[in-house]
């Protein structure tokens, strides 16, 4: 998108070198941008709390200038917004500029701040230096300009992009943290249905992907999702009314587990008429008769079932499709235009090794289901489970319950390799069950038609296979007997496609699976989908979820006649490296509470208790919000403008102007690297910018000088210039104010606390400004400042107040003396804001080797940069105090007006001489 | 070399006078008349005989804590090595430590008709050999047994280092006529015997025909390395024994047997902050399993001096520091103090021995060399 | 000609040893002339660098002579001085000095015979031993 062009001027910096430029040659008639990469203009200066010499507010001098720029006519400012590229030259510039998406409409937000209240996330505040938090919606400082709020997007959370059914996992996270539990399971019902169930089955793979996990241990995930799920069965739920039937289609879903349920939960709410046909007496496939009581007991499952079944969705139970009257081909007649098949993968693989039929060889698959149904089932003394999944841990788990004294588990691969989820592992071995690794069966031995022992042999790990396992190989002469009476087989399951009409036209996969559109799950019959199970093998009860939301979207596109819409591009994920990680402490996981070891195998109770509130919130706060902004929408719901857009996208702006006006101002150097200072490892070693935080009325603590380590007020407070300047191994120029800002916190720390003693080590005191030493001087006689000369090299802590102790040389006795104080404020050395070699390349000006810009010609034409047409001022032109930078701005809009404005754009190397 | 012409090697013309380099050195921190900032200052002011006849020109450890953070650079270190060269000149050698019996036998070494006897603690369960290409550098353990009154474990220094070089099949020469390395002559001033013995061991080991020396001692390395080359010629290749572990470990040459021990490790000035290698001391150890590996409050380049400098102005001053460095060491919970340097391991037994303090802080620690440790814990390779 | 005379240097005790060398002299008891005496108050007194000192200077031989453990004025300097001359040993050992260049003796006052049969066996010694390879080691060492 282009703008009328014809402006003699893109500024670009909005600090207060910026805003003076821009509102002069404003003044002058010229049409100017101002292009800002923060939120708000105002720069550095809106961060200090008082200004030298004459202890203004800072704010307060500032805030007019900063609406003066934003209301004036002739100047558009492009807040939040940065340069991307630049072409052409003097008089003629092409410059693309990013405006970073806000996610807030401009024009309609009136700065409210609604909903940063309701915002559950809170990271460091960039304004307060970390010395406070922000939310993730946020506006930056509170008389930003312009007066818009902006949501921090850093990114997708991992734990989102490792969820198969794309659950706002940081979202609800993050509301439970804040107590905010009904938001948060509404949010979590927005992917799952069943967050009740799936809270206490799911395998997270969200919690591997856990970036806490880099710290300490991940994030219980799945045990928050179950939390508040309880959590509504205890304060009551809501009714649930049927949804409204706005569609005349009906659509039939043949299989009721989570992807059958999911399918028609999604297609219900979109209006159409849906049916569920469920073969076996109880809804819920894999989930009622495969997993056991004691890990999901059936009332939960069926409170959830239930729900689904009052917003409008028919679950036909004993109706097994493919007989009796109930063919495809029937279900079309009946007028069903759609079809979901999501029969699941409840044939129970083979051993195919002799002595199958024997009696007491029960396949895992049936004994489960079997024991779910409530049938009497008998086990025998000595159990032999075959397999590594989940399904062999609960068969042998719900052996033990049935009173088989000995359970044990052969798997042929090792530990590592064993699919089943490492809990379930953890908790079969703690309830008794042995796990052979490495050996499989070769016979089942009988004795008169039963099971009296199994012949298995030992296995090694090969090179890994097609699924990228090692293979497993027998071992030569490795045979071994094992004494059993039951043999369990659960090495596997596959669809049990018999129902389908012979010579039907589906494609069905050597694993048995239907072969579907990867997008659309649509079948090679028109109208019949698949999903769960059925399609992906045994898998996931959350794969199989996604799965149900995704033939419910394809369905609805199907029968609308609409093509599929392509997916969205996520946001790139965000890693551990993208993440401040130094307030994170370690901290312990939550330990899920079980019911006692004994109680355990005397029945089936539910083995885990569940969370209370204090314990989920406790955890939820471990998360690190690695996306900023979760996506929980809360702001959304109270924003009475209408302001917010998730969806908002960046753009670029293109613009033609005669000149550019570098004003980026500074950024502060990393000391941290500097140790005998010990910032960051002393809790009351602060920096100039953090001090002026916390003096300031509007900061993080209201302007209560209160020190990091305790909150107390300093009496004694000490300065250290020249940390990390005027030094040969770090940056060897001179900041320029730090001697005078120095001067100024000492004297506000009297005026906050009268008879504070403040002490400045400094190498010289560089006073020069107009009124400077007066100031100086004031300071030394009214203020209780004093000035040491001399550098210290050494910062060490007396561990019983947390007072920082300064190791110096006294210069008139040549004696080395500690020095002990309340808090100690370092100067640190300042330096081009950052990001300025990129900027500096797209402009195509060079530097200097400290990042300031280069300026061929210093004493006639001091703001001119390399190229003609860019002028720097204030700090990125070279390290000086605001009335210096202001006066810069001044000359920079001097030289635009001079070198494009008024005349025809030719190389600034002159006027018109007379001769 | 002029008063002028230090003044400009070292950088000290640039000092901007701050006094940060007093305020982190250990001396300045105990000894009110010791100051780095007025040592230059009086240099800058071209006060010459104040240097020479301070007592506190050989105050000075030499460790090295204030040129990393002095914002001008001036190399410290080196200005107080070559303002002792002119002091020594001027019969000025500062206050020899043990009587002086230390300088006196470095003296007598240079002479070139002797045949020590410096081998006889080798036994066969050490394997050298005359023709390697690999010479171990003895060092003046040999001696430091005889000359203090409390056992120094020189010597088992050595002996582990050879089990160390013996496991990785290296038989290396022994030169049995070898001479001190000069380091504390050279930083006291005394060039010229300094001189005297370099030559002497150039033509040893120009004469072994040997390809690379490995030193157990970080000031024998350091001699070797950064001031031999200014006055012969040594065409070796040269390694710290920590940097020759270190290479091993990492191609996967060594085999430990588990040694559950915590230890803390201190970094002698001259392997540290003088020769930079930090890290290889510290692989080595946590390559060892069962070896917890404490950091003292200052460790790498903020380590602490152990307290004296070539035997020289040793006063109350240095036990202080020592002792603060020993009670950092117990502060951390560690068993053993682990050092990788013979002379400071000497310095930290003499502080535990006490002499002559009835009352003073408890700093009894066990110590002991890198190597004595890798050398019990090697097991045997199949 | 010039034969080898070797010099040596006699720690001796002011109590016992010196006055049995006083007395050797008054009692005109022939004895060679190479020993040179040090005066000390007591071979407790004796530090090793007197010895390395007078080994640097050129010395060939070195004798530390004093009381014996009864006779001793400051009650236990003889067994200062024999933990002393353990260490001692152990130096001028490794040095590769011959252990003829350096005796302790324990002579007291009225054995001044004894004295002047050790200081002739010790030059007898060092003549067959020949002169130290210390000798000339620095011009400018004086001792």
């Amino acid at each position: 998108m282009t703008e009328a062009a014809n402006s003699p001027a893109l500024v670009i910096g909005g600090g207060i070198a910026g805003i003076q430029a821009s509102i002069d040659l404003a003044n002058m008639g010229f049409p100017v941008y101002l292009v800002e990469r923060s939120p708000s203009i105002g720069g550095r200066m809106a961060q200090l709390d008082k200004t030298f010499p004459t202890n203004d507010c800072a704010m307060c001098i500032l805030a007019p200038k900063m609406n003066e720029c934003y209301r004036h006519q002739n100047i558009r400012v492009l807040s939040y917004s940065e340069v991307a590229e630049v072409k052409g030259e003097l008089g003629n510039f092409e410059a693309k500029i990013l405006r970073k998406p806000r996610y807030i409409d401009e024009t309609k937000c009136t700065g409210c701040g609604e909903c940063a209240q309701v915002c559950p996330v809170e990271v460091k505040s960039e304004f307060d230096q970390g010395m406070g938090n922000r939310k993730a919606i946020y506006k930056p400082f509170a008389q930003a300009i312009p007066n818009l709020y902006v949501i921090d997007k850093r990114g997708t959370p991992p734990c989102r992009v490792a969820c198969p059914a794309g659950v706002d996992i940081q979202g609800y996270v993050a509301l439970i943290s804040q107590g905010k539990f009904k938001e948060a399971l509404s949010l979590i019902r927005q992917k799952i249905t069943l967050p009740a169930t799936v809270g206490r089955v799911c395998t997270h793979p969200c919690e591997t992907e856990c970036n806490r996990g880099e710290v300490d241990e991940p994030i219980a995930i799945a045990a928050l999702k179950r939390f508040v799920a309880d959590y509504e069965l205890t304060v009551g739920v809501e009714e649930v009314t049927p949804a409204p039937r706005t569609k005349d289609e009906k659509v039939a879903v043949i299989g009721s587990g989570p992807a059958g349920l999911t399918a028609a939960h999604d297609l219900v709410l979109m209006g159409y008429g849906v049916t569920i046909f469920e073969a076996l007496p109880v809804p819920g496939g894999m989930l009622a008769i495969g997993i056991p009581e004691y890990r999901l007991p059936k009332k939960v499952l069926q409170t959830e079932i239930e729900a689904i079944q009052k917003l409008g969705v028919e679950i036909k139970l004993n109706s097994p499709v493919g007989k009796n009257g109930l063919t495809l081909d029937d279900l079309r007649q009946q007028d069903h235009k759609a079809i979901f098949i999501a029969v699941g993968a409840h044939r129970s693989m083979k051993l195919d090794i002799p002595g199958e039929n024997l009696k007491g060889v029960y396949h895992g698959v049936s004994f489960l289901k079997d024991v779910n149904l409530g049938k009497k089932v008998m086990v025998w003394e000595k159990v032999a489970v075959v397999g590594g999944g989940n399904v062999a841990i609960d068969a042998a788990r719900t052996a033990l319950r049935l009173g088989s004294r000995e359970v044990t588990i052969l798997y042929r691969r090792s530990r590592q390799e064993m699919p089943a989820s490492q809990e379930e592992i953890a908790e079969a071995e703690h309830e008794g069950i042995k796990i052979h690794y490495l050996a499989t069966p070769v016979t089942i031995l009988g004795k008169d038609r039963k099971v009296v022992g199994m012949k298995c042999i030992r296995m090694k790990l090969g090179e890994p296979d097609a699924s990228g396992r090692r293979r497993p190989i027998p071992i030569k002469d490795s045979e071994f007997t094992i004494d059993v009476d039951m043999v369990i087989p659960a090495i596997g399951q596959a669809p049990d496609l018999a129902f389908l009409p012979e010579n039907s036209s589906f494609q069905v996969s050597p694993r048995g699976t239907f072969e579907v559109d990867s997008k659309s799950l649509a079948t090679a019959i028109p109208g019949v989908f698949a999903g769960g199970d059925a399609v992906l093998g045994p898998a996931s009860v959350v794969q199989a979820i996604a799965t149900g939301h995704r033939a419910a979207t394809a369905i609805d596109n199907y029968l609308q006649g609409e093509t599929l819409l392509p997916e969205e591009e996520p946001l790139p994920t965000v890693t551990i490296e993208d993440i401040d990680l130094t307030d994170a402490e370690k901290r312990n996981r939550l330990v899920m509470p079980t019911i006692p070891s004994k109680e355990r195998l005397a029945g089936f109770t539910e083995v885990n208790l569940g969370l209370n509130q204090e314990m989920a919130m406790e955890e939820a706060k471990r998360c690190l919000n690695c996306g900023v902004c979760s996506g929980c929408r809360e702001c959304e719901k109270v924003c009475q403008a209408k302001a917010i857009n998730h969806e908002m996208k960046e753009e670029y702006l293109n613009l033609n102007v005669g000149s550019i006006i570098l004003a980026t101002g500074l950024d502060f150097y990393d000391i941290s690297k500097l140790g005998e200072y010990g910032y960051g490892r002393i809790a009351n070693v602060i920096t100039a910018i953090e001090y002026e935080r916390l003096t300031s009325a509007s900061g993080p603590t209201e302007g209560e000088l209160k020190r990091p380590s305790d909150g107390k007020i300093p009496s004694n407070t000490a300065f250290i210039q020249c940390v990390g300047c005027r030094d040969f191994k770090n940056k060897p120029y001179c900041s320029s104010v730090c001697c005078m800002y120095a001067t100024k916190e000492a004297i506000l720390a009297y005026e906050h606390q009268p008879g504070t003693k403040s002490t400045i080590f400094y190498m010289d005191l560089r006073a020069v400004g107009k009124r400077f030493q007066e100031y100086v001087t004031r300071a030394k006689e009214e203020y209780n400042v004093t000035y040491v000369r001399g550098r210290p090299g050494r910062i060490e802590v007396n561990p019983e107040n947390g007072n920082p102790i300064i190791w110096y040389e006294d210069s008139t006795t040549g004696e080395t003396k500690p020095f002990e104080t309340e808090l100690v404020i370092l100067s640190q050395a300042m330096t081009p804001s950052g990001g300025i070699e990129r900027l500096a390349s797209i402009l195509g000006i060079s530097l200097d080797q400290h990042g300031f810009a280069e300026i061929p010609d210093k004493l006639f034409y001091p703001l001119d940069t390399t190229k003609p047409g860019i002028f720097a001022c204030g700090y990125a032109h070279s390290p000086r105090d605001i009335p210096d930078s202001v006066v810069q701005g001044s000359a920079a809009a001097a030289r635009v007006a001079e070198a494009v404005a008024f005349r025809a754009p030719s190389l600034a190397t002159g006027g018109v001489y007379r001769d | 070399m002029t008063l002028d012409d230090i003044i400009k090697e070292t950088n000290t013309f640039y000092c901007l006078e701050c006094g940060k380099c007093s305020s982190i050195c250990p001396i300045s921190r105990y000894n009110p008349a010791y100051s780095p900032r007025v040592m230059v200052e009086h240099a800058l002011l071209g006060l010459e005989d104040d240097l020479v006849y301070n007592r506190e020109l050989f105050s000075c450890l030499t460790c090295d804590a204030c040129q990393p953070k002095c914002p001008s650079d001036v190399n410290y270190p080196l200005f107080i090595q070559k303002m002792r060269a002119i002091a020594s000149n001027n019969g000025e050698h500062g206050e020899c430590a043990h009587s002086g019996t230390l300088q006196s036998l470095t003296r007598l070494v240079t002479n070139p008709a002797i045949k020590q006897r410096r081998l006889e603690w080798l036994s066969d369960e050490f394997h050298t050999s005359d023709r390697s290409d690999v010479l171990f550098f003895v060092g003046c353990a040999p001696y430091f047994e005889h000359i203090f009154d409390f056992e120094t474990k020189s010597i088992d220094i050595i002996k582990a280092s050879l089990k160390i070089l013996n496991y990785f099949g290296i038989e290396p020469v022994l030169l049995p006529n070898e001479r001190c390395c000069g380091h504390d002559m050279l930083w006291t001033g005394d060039v010229e015997t300094f001189k005297r013995l370099a030559e002497h061991n150039a033509a040893l080991i120009s004469e072994s025909g040997v390809k690379k020396i490995i030193f157990s001692c970080p000031e024998c390395y350091q001699t070797f390395k950064e001031n031999y080359p200014n006055y012969v010629k040594i065409d070796c290749e040269l390694q710290h024994i920590s940097e020759f572990l270190s290479e091993a470990i990492e191609k996967n040459e060594v085999s430990f047997k588990e040694t559950k021990r915590t230890v803390t490790y201190h970094d002698p000035c001259r392997l540290g902050r003088h020769m930079g290698i930090y890290e290889p001391p510290r692989k080595v150890l946590e390559a060892v399993p069962g070896i917890e590996l404490v950091e003292m409050k200052h460790s790498k380049e903020e380590s602490l001096c152990c307290g004296t400098s070539a035997f020289t102005n040793c006063d109350l001053y240095s036990k202080q520091i020592r002792v603060e460095r020993l009670l950092e060491a117990k502060d951390t919970g560690a068993e053993t103090l682990i050092t990788s340097c013979p002379k400071c391991q000497i310095h930290f037994r003499c502080a535990m021995v006490n002499k002559g303090e009835e009352k003073g802080p408890d700093v009894e620690i066990e110590v002991m060399d890198m190597v004595n440790l890798v050398a019990n814990a090697l097991e045997e390779k199949n | 000609m010039n034969e080898f005379e070797p010099v040596i240097i006699a720690f001796c005790c002011n109590w016992c040893t010196y006055a049995a060398a006083d007395i050797a002299g008054t009692s005109r008891i022939q004895y060679p002339h190479n020993v040179n005496i040090v005066r000390v108050m007591c071979s407790g007194m004796v530090d090793p660098i007197y010895v390395l000192r007078a080994f640097e200077g050129g010395a060939d031989g070195v004798i530390i002579a004093g009381c014996s453990y009864v006779d001793c004025h400051y009650i236990n300097g003889p067994v200062k001085c024999d933990a002393m001359f353990e260490r001692l040993k152990g130096i001028v050992h490794t040095l590769g000095l011959e252990d003829e260049r350096l005796r302790r003796e324990m002579i007291s006052t009225s054995e001044s015979i004894v004295f002047a049969h050790v200081v002739e066996e010790m030059v007898g010694q060092l003549k067959k031993v020949g002169p130290s390879p210390f000798r000339k080691v620095r011009e400018d060492i004086t001792v």
